[in-house]
């Protein structure tokens, strides 16, 4: 209820906080900056967002709108990693020689979202990705990689964020260079698939290598942050 | 319409709030929350493009809430609250509350969200209008419709003179 007959609604306050501007002549900022009741309104409002959208319960609807098939309150319900898991099933399809994953390195971690939409994100942090092994920066890689990011090769191994870490330290091989290809997103609620092709050229154990791979990466928005689970490549050449 | 999850990040805590506020407990809240947001992703396309998204996820949250206040026990004082305040539109002296909440209960789903947002929230009629997403003449006469309905049916049972 109002606290005074001058007094914005609820919904005029929430609107304000969104930066919209409601319909009519009343000011809302104006009365705001005058009255001590919707000042605190509106303070209390904007700590409950920042509490609000941190909390577990948030996260969890997070999760719920992932996922399309949720009309099904029993499917719904399923935990997060047996769903996840699904998916990175998708992105495994078969694959061939290229005994170093070091091409499929794209994508990265933070989401200043802003102007982008989510496609040129996770297109970006691909990106970001790629660079990340190109360069060695472990740091990067671990802001990238989900704790249970999955690579499978072309050969069908599995390998895990803690691998691809040990592979960015390591010395012995290093990716010189990347071309990426016929990338293309597709945003699925929280959850991004990205194919393409990738060239990479580099050396390992002194021998130089230049290879071609199709690759299917899936990112997904943990906390507010793209964030890779799972990647796949398959070899197209290896010289 | 923005993908579900984009407005979830924008409009969640708004819709939170909404539905905490009306049902006054966290968990159905939270759950209310949920399905509002589901709706979204299966009802999107339904969604007035001219109209902020704000409108209509207020609406809904409002709805969603409204629907769950069914649950008598848990949630009286918010159902008296809307019965006090539907019994000040009708300005008539109706003293049984169980009738007023069965009346509200059989009203189609517009015209609660109306008369809450009119009577409960003291909303403006521009307000209520944009809300529900048709012009003020609109709302004004599905107020007055309801309103004459329901002093009929009071009356009927001997309930308002």
């Amino acid at each position: 209820m109002r606290t005074t007959a001058a007094c914005p609604s609820d919904f005029a306050l929430e609107r304000f906080l969104l930066g919209e501007s409601p319909r009519g002549a009343f000011d809302v900022a104006d009365h705001i900056g005058g009255c001590d009741d919707c000042r605190e309104k509106v303070a209390a409002k904007r700590a409950d967002d920042a509490v609000f959208l941190h909390s577990p319960g948030a996260a969890d609807v997070r999760r719920r709108l992932s996922f399309p098939e949720r009309s099904d309150r029993a499917r719904r319900d399923r935990p997060l990693l047996v769903r996840r898991s699904g998916f990175a099933a998708i992105a495994v399809v078969a694959a061939i020689a290229a005994g170093f994953a070091l091409w499929r390195a794209p994508s990265a971690p933070r989401s200043t979202v802003g102007a982008e939409d989510d496609e040129q994100v996770v297109l970006r942090v691909q990106r970001e990705w790629m660079e990340a092994i190109r360069d060695k920066d472990v740091a990067a890689l671990d802001r990238i990689l989900a704790d249970d990011y999955t690579f499978t090769d072309s050969r069908g191994r599995v390998s895990h964020k803690e691998d691809s870490l040990r592979q960015a330290r390591a010395t012995g091989s290093r990716m010189k260079a990347f071309h990426t290809s016929e990338r293309k997103a597709q945003i699925h609620g929280d959850v991004a698939v990205i194919t393409g092709r990738v060239r990479t050229e580099g050396e390992t154990g002194g021998t130089p290598y230049d290879a071609e791979a199709q690759f299917t990466d899936v990112l997904a928005r943990i906390d507010g942050q793209w964030r890779a689970i799972a990647a796949h490549a398959s070899s197209l050449s290896a010289k | 319409m923005p993908p579900a999850a984009l407005l979830f990040e924008r409009y969640g805590a708004m819709v939170h709030r909404r539905c905490r506020d009306i049902l006054g407990r966290e968990e159905a809240a939270l759950d209310a929350t949920q399905d509002v947001f589901l709706r979204v992703l299966e009802k999107g396309h339904l969604f007035r493009g001219e109209a902020a998204p704000s409108t209509w996820l207020y609406a809904m949250a409002t709805l969603q809430s409204l629907q769950r206040l069914r649950d008598r026990v848990a949630h009286r004082s918010k159902l008296d609250l809307f019965a006090s305040a539907t019994k000040t539109a009708l300005g008539a002296p109706v003293e049984d509350r169980l009738s007023l909440v069965a009346l509200l209960e059989r009203q189609p789903d517009d015209v609660r969200l109306i008369v809450y947002l009119r009577y409960v929230d003291d909303m403006t009629m521009e307000e209520v209008a944009e809300i529900v997403g048709c012009s003020r003449k609109t709302v004004s006469q599905r107020m007055q419709d309801f309103l004459a309905s329901a002093r009929r049916e009071l009356q009927g049972e001997g309930i308002a003179p």
